[in-house]
């Protein structure tokens, strides 16, 4: 019997062509952990039929399927993560590149994570919340919150036809179309249960009728009740430098454009930002007609920041008095030239605590939201300077 | 054997195997399934025929 360590477990992403229509994933970020779940939420009917058994059937109910991934921080991976969860804009420069990320619709994306022997596939990934926590003191990670459309994890074999190639039908004991998150190039895993033996396809054709495949191998071996699963890969990755505490410069003055060259503020841990942009019903919208939800959608979105200092001269407790806002720019640079740029144009004070506590320096925990700055148009940005030249 | 060719615009770490520049062949003992990757199938040399 294998076991599988966590540590060889892997996520990897891609953009969709198409919202909602699954693709392979070849962009690994390194993740710390992971909580990303399909909840089946099947009903038990309890009813009056002449027996006092509380549960009466099982039915099948309406999935979600969501979670929160905490992942290395640095700027090639950050500008996938953040396509999840802003409008990405137009790349620029030469190398290095700046891609903009402004509050509007994101991209969906395509998640891929090995856990035990299989690759769990979820479609249609879309983030509602990000921010940045800080660990082992100086290191950075990021803290995304994400909700999908869909999931391909094992599927059962309903019968097989044909011997190199072989098409495979698959029961539909799982949904009405089985076969959703299997795309022509993936290569499949399938458990022939009688012997325990495991045999790969590589997938040439994904049927329309939404419970069929197709691989170039002979699978003829396989019979109803075997498991089928999406062969884990081999992952790559392409990283810069990580984000780090010791390199986090917050920036403040009355401009976003004077923040942005202003001297670094002192600021102590327990300062971040936090990035949300809300999902609908929080898990997507759940239409008649399929027990997956038919789409995600984002409403609103916001930026907050959390402000640790040691009290000073009073200017900022006097600016919370007054609601006097101020323009924060906060700078993650990497190595040499690249850069994760959170831009807040207009950031509101909200709370100001000053807790005293014995034989301590005194400090402030301020908490402000950015609003809207009409003469910048935008609360906020985020830009990212990596060397893609392409997503 | 199996080839492989780097066709992502960036240098790959793969893992179990380490870095591959852009445009990169490697020759690796299993197969890998990693869309980074482009197996690349390389014809065998006919042997020489000794001429009479």
């Amino acid at each position: 019997m294998a076991y599988y360590p966590t540590n060889l477990s892997y996520l990897m992403v891609k953009q969709e062509t198409t919202a909602g229509t699954p693709v392979i994933p070849n962009v690994a970020i390194p993740m710390f952990s992971e909580s990303l779940v399909t909840q089946l939420n099947n009903v038990q009917i309890s009813n009056m039929v002449g027996l006092r058994d509380m549960v009466y059937k099982v039915v099948t109910g309406k999935r979600t399927h969501s979670g929160q991934l905490t992942l290395r921080a640095e700027p090639n991976t950050a500008a996938h993560i953040l396509s999840m969860i802003l409008s990405r804009g137009n790349v620029s420069g030469g190398g290095p590149y700046t891609w903009p990320f402004t509050l509007g619709p994101s991209g969906s994306y395509t998640i891929g994570i090995r856990k035990g022997p299989a690759e769990f596939r979820y479609w249609g990934v879309k983030g509602s919340q990000l921010q940045p926590n800080l660990v082992e003191g100086n290191l950075l990670q990021f803290q995304l919150n994400v909700a999908a459309l869909g999931s391909f994890t094992f599927r059962e074999v309903a019968s097989v036809s044909g011997s190199g190639p072989t098409v495979i039908t698959l029961k539909t004991n799982y949904d009405q179309v089985p076969n959703k998150g299997l795309v022509v190039n993936d290569v499949i895993e399938a458990l022939d249960v009688s012997t325990g033996n495991l045999l790969t396809g590589t997938i040439t054709a994904v049927n329309a009728n939404g419970t069929q495949f197709t691989v170039t191998e002979n699978l003829s071996v396989l019979t109803a009740g075997d498991v089928v699963y999406i062969k884990p890969q081999t992952p790559s990755i392409s990283l810069l430098g990580d984000l780090l505490w010791s390199r986090t410069e917050f920036r403040e003055s009355d401009t976003a454009a004077n923040a942005l060259t202003a001297a670094a503020q002192n600021v102590l841990e327990g300062s971040n930002w936090v990035l949300t942009h809300e999902i609908n019903n929080d898990t997507g919208e759940q239409f008649a007609g399929s027990a997956d939800p038919g789409a995600i959608i984002h409403t609103q979105g916001k930026i907050e920041l959390n402000l640790s200092r040691d009290l000073t001269d009073g200017q900022e407790q006097n600016r919370f008095v007054t609601k006097a806002n101020r323009a924060f720019v906060i700078r993650h640079f990497v190595d040499t030239g690249y850069e994760v740029r959170v831009t807040i144009n207009s950031a509101v004070p909200l709370t100001d605590e000053i807790a005293l506590n014995t034989g301590e320096v005194s400090k402030a925990d301020q908490s402000f939201i950015g609003e809207f700055n009409t003469s910048d148009s935008q609360a906020f940005d985020i830009k990212v300077i990596n060397n893609l030249s392409s997503m | 054997m199996y080839h492989y060719r780097n066709i992502s615009s960036t240098t790959q770490v793969l893992i179990g195997f380490g870095e591959v520049q852009p445009g990169a062949e490697i020759v690796t003992e299993e197969e890998i399934h990693n869309q980074n990757f482009e197996r690349i199938h390389k014809k065998k040399e006919k042997p020489q025929k000794s001429k009479k």
